[in-house]
């Protein structure tokens, strides 16, 4: 055999084991292919009908919430969802009811969209924010939840689950549940639905693991949700700080959007603003900026990397909508106080 | 990153529906158009039925809007 005969042989082992190690790594995107295969068997086999169903709803989702749990906080979606097939040789009207299950019904892969959007509903119905929820209240709860569930199906690319649900879902939600549901969808559209309302409530959630809800505490947190809109309501080229200061949540968002301020003064103003953040015990601090005053974000990200009282969370870019409602490169830099 | 855990979300296909509401009890109940959603009060039929739930050592039933299904749910599949 000669070296091209060896080199010919091996290039296509070398990419199997690259495929098989990119599934190993990537169980999700292997449950989609296994769906789409048995997609092609459906019609011959209940079992490859049911494994098409089931495997393109659960890659879905699951891939997902990976993404959230690697890129924001493991505890907003700590939880992947599998669909357990029920049998009808294996329950009983007994069993049925000592167990106390629901069950719920999906449909031919040919109404996966339907399918989609209810799994996505059950979903996030159980499976998003386990510990912050009891201290939700029910208006707080019912707006988390749609948001989220409508982000999963935007990201999806499932427009068409994405119609049920807006249909079947938001027919009858009161005032102050839509103006919930409307400031998160504008968060979203900032980029701060995950980076900053999502992580909050995580931590939270995480602080309160075991302590009994209280009205005040739900009242705090309804309080933060409203709070929120006076992110989204900014005026283009307003310089707004706003800070939420209250017993079980301390945020500052540095919003930089004035070129002027920059120009006159560089970033001291809000340096400044920071360091009075700081000594007012502050515990969770957002630096964003959008489209050319992302270099002022970070330049004063390089300043506070030297202060010893912070430590660097995270930072995440995207494209988000702009102060004039076009496409722009948006940064969120999260900072948290050293007690 | 590998896994998350799973949360189960128990599910009857078509295929299987009539057999499970048989086992049930409640097939011919349905196709009869005796049941109601317990969420909305519409009448089920085979084209409607949503889901399946225990109450009161009874089986109850909700119609296929996700409106009706969202609150029987919450902390119970998914």
């Amino acid at each position: 055999m000669n070296v091209e005969s060896i080199v010919v042989a091996a290039v296509p082992s070398t990419s199997l084991l690259g495929v098989i190690i990119y599934l190993l790594k990537n169980p999700e995107k292997a449950e989609k292919w296994g769906a789409l295969f048995a997609r092609g068997f459906a019609g011959l086999s209940d079992a490859s009908e049911r494994r098409s169903v089931s495997g393109e709803i659960q890659s879905d989702i699951n891939t997902f919430a990976k993404d959230v749990t690697g890129k924001v906080d493991a505890s907003i979606l700590p939880y992947g969802i599998k669909i357990k097939w029920e049998k009808s040789d294996n329950v009983s009207y007994e069993s049925f009811v000592s167990e106390g299950q629901v069950v719920v019904r999906m449909r031919n892969h040919r109404n996966q969209a339907r399918n989609l959007a209810l799994a996505t509903v059950a979903y996030v119905q159980a499976g998003f924010l386990p510990d912050a929820r009891p201290h939700f209240d029910q208006e707080v709860s019912n707006a988390m939840d749609t948001a989220m569930a409508r982000k999963i199906l935007l990201d999806r690319r499932r427009s068409d689950a994405l119609s049920i649900f807006n249909k079947e879902m938001l027919t009858e939600q009161t005032p102050m549940a839509a103006r919930m549901s409307k400031i998160m969808q504008d968060l979203d559209a900032k980029g701060l639905f995950n980076e900053m309302l999502l992580r909050e409530m995580a931590d939270l959630g995480k602080r309160l693991t075991g302590i009994a809800p209280t009205e005040d505490s739900r009242k705090e947190i309804r309080d933060f949700v409203v709070f929120c809109e006076k992110l989204t309501e900014k005026e283009p080229g307003e310089d707004v700080s706003p800070d939420f200061k209250k017993k079980l949540l301390r945020v500052s968002i540095v919003l930089i959007a004035k070129s002027k301020t920059y120009a006159e003064r560089g970033v001291m103003p809000h340096l400044n603003w920071v360091d009075k953040c700081l000594k007012e015990e502050m515990d969770s601090i957002y630096i964003c900026a959008t489209g050319p005053h992302i270099r002022a974000a970070r330049e004063l990200d390089a300043l506070l990397q030297s202060y010893q009282s912070v430590r660097r969370i995270a930072e995440h870019s995207e494209k988000v909508l702009g102060q004039k409602g076009e496409i722009v490169n948006g940064i969120c830099i999260v900072y948290h106080r050293l007690a | 990153m590998g896994r998350l855990p799973r949360k189960e979300l128990r599910a009857v296909h078509d295929n299987d529906l009539e057999a499970f509401l048989e086992r049930l009890g409640i097939l011919e109940a349905i196709k009869e158009k005796h049941l109601t959603c317990a969420s909305c009060g519409s009448i089920i039929s085979l084209e409607n039925f949503g889901g399946v739930f225990p109450i009161d050592n009874n089986v109850g039933v909700v119609c296929d809007r996700l409106e009706c299904m969202a609150p029987l749910l919450r902390n119970k599949g998914g």
